[in-house]
């Protein structure tokens, strides 16, 4: 493909929608026991996205977009952060006074977390050495 | 960037606090089972001490640890967002054709990461709207 058919414009935003309604789908889809029909979906979104991919020279993501990318990332795992340094020691707290019963689901979102910082945390390190 | 003693004394409190974090983080884990306010006092401390250093060093605002931190945020996400991108659908497929039961551990992670991605493109939003040159 050597000639641009759409912008990058419309590009980033078909590649949005198609992540957006893409996921939704699936998780939607799964939610109300149709699991093929929203994996046909999240596929269909994904080949949304390459061939939007493929319709275009110019790059698609512009310095605008990475800082607004890095930055939501970095707030999105603060609040998360501080959100479950509050909740999970409060829930321990009132597992200890016999008022919240852990169930497989809330431990594995402590879990969840646990590894979602430690991966952040290696990370960090990774990229403060190499510098 | 030429290190100076006041980098190479600040880069204590961030390593120091990264360590008490976990720690904390340990102790909650381990002793939550059988000492749950044993527990909990203790990561309050251990945290508390960690943020106490940031407080009287004033440090954790140095711009090149800021940068690495959002970096590695990116990074983060982005590889977790990869990961689930290919293991979710799959589980989703394997659950369709009656090859996986979906658990409430892996009914728990899936919420997890949907909240989480929720929270990231909302903030995303948010943030490309108000950066958005007129």
């Amino acid at each position: 493909m050597t000639y641009p058919l759409l912008s990058p414009v419309v590009v980033r935003r078909l590649i949005g929608f198609a992540v957006v309604l893409g996921s939704l789908a699936l998780a939607g889809l799964t939610i109300v026991s149709r699991p093929l029909v929203g994996v046909a979906a999240y596929v269909l979104s994904l080949v949304v996205v390459a061939a939007a991919l493929l319709q275009t020279d110019s790059p698609v993501f512009d310095e605008r977009d990475e800082t607004v990318s890095k930055e939501a990332a970095s707030r999105t795992l603060t609040v998360f952060g501080v959100a479950s340094a509050v909740v999970f020691p409060a829930l321990t707290v009132a597992w200890g006074l016999d008022m919240f019963e852990w169930q497989p689901w809330s431990s594995a979102i402590g879990v969840f977390v646990a590894v979602l910082y430690l991966t952040y945390g290696a990370f960090t390190v990774a990229i403060g050495s190499r510098r | 960037m030429t290190p100076t003693e006041s980098d190479s004394r600040g880069s204590i409190v961030p390593l120091a606090s990264g360590l008490l974090s976990g720690l904390a983080a340990l102790l909650l884990a381990l002793l939550s089972q059988s000492r749950p306010l044993v527990a909990v006092g203790g990561y309050v401390l251990l945290i508390g001490t960690a943020g106490l250093g940031f407080v009287i060093t004033g440090q954790g605002s140095d711009r090149s640890e800021q940068a690495d931190r959002i970096g590695a945020a990116d990074v983060t996400l982005a590889v977790v967002g990869i990961a689930s991108g290919a293991v979710f659908p799959g589980l989703v497929l394997a659950a369709g054709l009656g090859y996986f039961r979906w658990t409430p551990v892996a009914a728990g992670i899936a919420f997890s990461v949907a909240g989480l991605y929720a929270l990231y493109g909302t903030v995303a939003l948010g943030q490309w709207l108000r950066t958005r040159p007129a």
